[in-house]
């Protein structure tokens, strides 16, 4: 399988009143052609950063430090590129926020044949057709009708279609989703994680999904990588990293979940204490201070992703102790 | 023992109408947010209350605590019927709010914030609300000088568990958690949800947990109401309603639900389009516009909330969605 789109040692810096802290702290991340990559963690982990620092779309105060972006070329190589000149082109983004990231201004239409008018050669009538034909492929009923409409006039999970049609309109490779149905009901949740799945087969698409649900990365990727205060600490297949977690904080993360399937009838497993202040990270490993199994040697690891078991990488240097105790039977 | 009656309560919100509407005299539109609603919750259960937003949970809960009067219908407490002054004794039923920090007064301590609720209802002799102040704050397992610091000095978690104690100051039977764990983190979630269980036990409190959630109904509710368009459409004991839905609304609430061990894949649910507007309700059911199993009855006649083999469900044909299973339940939609 070749790998579309490749990041390497990205590092992000936020200074602010003399002082700089890392939100995003050597991450590499690759995602396979027609894959999909789910990124998970909670608030503050520094995943939307990272999709941001991808696309060149960083806030004011914010650089990329370090890192290299690799993406997929016509000749079959991986060639180091420019965030700027692939934003739209080769990579499109869709957000968490419907409504705010749409014009309010502008009709459906016309949204979405920008966005195609200026990443390819086309006339304004041909923009047209492409986006009333994209808007029919992303499943909103009555397209030409539909695309009259202004985006207040749609429903939250109409409106999340077209955002998906506007990033399609550029025909990219790779496509950032940051949340994007966060914001949705359950049903309509359903919906478009179906869309994105069946667009994702169809066009060989390579998708990379942020979201803090184990339980939707779960449902639509096929690799995971596990962030956690600015890093990642473990990547690999999606099963075996939620099955068979080898880092302690995707296990904590993972009981600490409710399901609707088995009911637990009892209390859920907790993670002590709050993420760390991206200002003062702790030493070594950064969940140490949270973390049920921390050893002494803890706190002087180095951050290396060590390969445990088939391309299942993890960051901690004690992955044995979590694997005692799921032998003997825990969730 | 049943503590909370709910019966047959309407509540609506009148419409802006045009000027000539105006001049005709032709009366405001009312959008009806919760409609002819019966509930009953017993003492020391946790009941949840799911639907998806606009299905009029929050409106339920608002009605029931005295945020919003009622068109029609009554609540009954302990037996006795509560009426919508700002004077009746709805102290015993306190809310937690889903967004901890748009619901704390930004320039109060939290140490004074629950003091005055304490004093303005006289629970404790002057000089032991300082004592009951520190008792509040072990309750949610917070420490003490926290008593000192305004609500921005702490973290999302922190602040819904002075939601909590907010709540817990009055001394209440009851407690409304309203899309409570909603805006917090996985890991601080289950947290939250654990001390709500904690508190069920120690403090023999009956809590109504109202969540788009299903997975945390699942795990912390001992009876579940499924609400659509303002009515509740099933309601029963959790375990059975998860493993046999009678609603076919339920069925796909439940096949929607992502799953963690990717046993379902994405769209399973084959429910098309989202719930329509209040103002524009369907006539008869109000879910036959998307319901599968829809036929002529169900879009002429309104079922009633009735009880089939033991569950209470309004649907002209329940327990078929689930018997079918949710995967041929509908026609291809071609997603």
């Amino acid at each position: 399988m070749t790998t579309a789109l490749e990041v390497r040692n990205l590092s992000v810096e936020i200074t602010r009143h003399g002082h700089t802290i890392r939100p995003v702290d050597d991450v590499s991340l690759s995602v396979d052609a027609g894959d999909c990559l789910g990124l998970v963690g909670e608030s503050g982990a520094g995943k939307s950063m990272t999709l941001k620092a991808i696309l060149g779309l960083l806030p004011k105060g914010a650089r990329v430090t370090s890192g290299e972006l690799l993406l997929h070329t016509a000749e079959g190589t991986l060639a180091s590129i420019d965030p700027i000149s692939v934003r739209g082109h080769g990579i499109s983004m869709v957000f968490q926020e419907p409504m705010t990231a749409l014009n309010p201004t502008r009709r459906v239409v016309d949204i979405i044949a920008d966005g195609a008018r200026a990443h390819r050669d086309m006339s304004k009538s041909e923009a047209h057709e492409t986006a009333v034909r994209l808007l029919g492929e992303v499943g909103v009923p009555a397209p030409e009708r539909r695309a009259r409409a202004w985006p207040h006039q749609l429903s939250g999970g109409l409106r999340q279609r077209v955002m998906i049609a506007m990033a399609l309109a550029t025909e990219p490779d790779v496509l950032l989703c940051d949340e994007p149905t966060t914001a949705l009901d359950v049903t309509v949740q359903d919906q478009i994680l179906g869309l994105l799945d069946r667009i994702r087969r169809e066009r060989g698409l390579s998708i990379i999904f942020v979201t803090h649900d184990l339980a939707v990365i779960g449902q639509v990727a096929q690799e995971v990588a596990v962030m956690y205060a600015g890093r990642v600490v473990e990547t690999g297949p999606v099963r075996p990293v939620l099955d068979r977690s080898l880092h302690p904080y995707t296990n904590a993360l993972v009981t600490s979940i409710p399901h609707v399937d088995i009911g637990t009838d009892q209390r859920l497993r907790t993670i002590e204490g709050a993420p760390p202040d991206p200002a003062n990270f702790p030493p070594g490993c950064r969940f140490s201070p949270r973390c049920p199994f921390a050893q002494p040697d803890c706190t002087r690891a180095e951050h290396v992703l060590v390969e445990q078991a088939t391309d299942h990488r993890t960051a901690c240097i004690h992955p044995e102790a979590l694997a005692s105790i799921s032998v003997e039977g825990s969730p | 023992m049943t503590l909370l009656e709910i019966r047959d309560i309407t509540v609506e919100f009148p419409q802006p109408r045009s000027f000539v509407d105006m001049l005709t005299r032709t009366p405001r539109p009312a959008l009806r947010a919760v409609d002819h609603v019966d509930l009953s919750v017993e003492r020391g259960e946790i009941l949840g209350v799911v639907g998806e937003s606009g299905c009029g949970k929050s409106t339920l809960a608002r009605a029931i605590v005295g945020l919003v009067e009622p068109v029609g219908g009554e609540v009954l407490y302990d037996g006795t019927p509560l009426t919508f002054d700002r004077h009746s004794n709805r102290r015993r039923i306190q809310m937690v709010f889903q967004d901890p920090a748009s619901s704390l007064n930004p320039s109060m301590t939290i140490g004074s914030m629950l003091a005055e609720l304490i004093a303005y209802h006289h629970l404790r002799p002057p000089e032991q609300v300082q004592d009951r102040c520190e008792e509040l704050m072990d309750l949610v397992n917070l420490p003490r000088r926290y008593l000192a610091y305004r609500p921005m000095r702490l973290s999302g978690g922190q602040r819904q568990r002075i939601g909590i104690a907010r709540a817990l100051a009055l001394e209440p039977d009851l407690l409304i958690a309203d899309e409570s764990v909603a805006a917090l983190d996985v890991s601080v979630q289950a947290s939250i949800l654990n001390l709500l269980l904690d508190l069920r036990d120690d403090l023999d409190l009956t809590i109504i947990l109202i969540s788009h959630d299903l997975a945390v109904v699942r795990n912390v509710c001992d009876h579940v109401a499924v609400m659509y368009l303002g009515n509740i459409v099933e309601s029963g004991p959790t375990a059975e309603l998860f493993s046999s839905p009678a609603h076919p609304y339920t069925t796909a609430l439940l096949a929607a639900a992502p799953s963690f061990d990717g046993s379902r894949p994405p769209g399973n649910a084959r429910l098309e389009g989202e719930p329509p507007s209040p103002l524009a309700r369907p006539s008869g059911c109000p879910f036959n516009p998307r319901c599968p199993l829809a036929d002529d009855e169900c879009r002429t006649v309104m079922p009633p909330l009735a009880i089939s083999d033991g569950r209470l469900v309004a649907c002209h044909k329940p327990f078929a969605s689930s018997r079918q299973g949710a995967r041929t339940a509908g026609p291809p939609t071609g997603e």
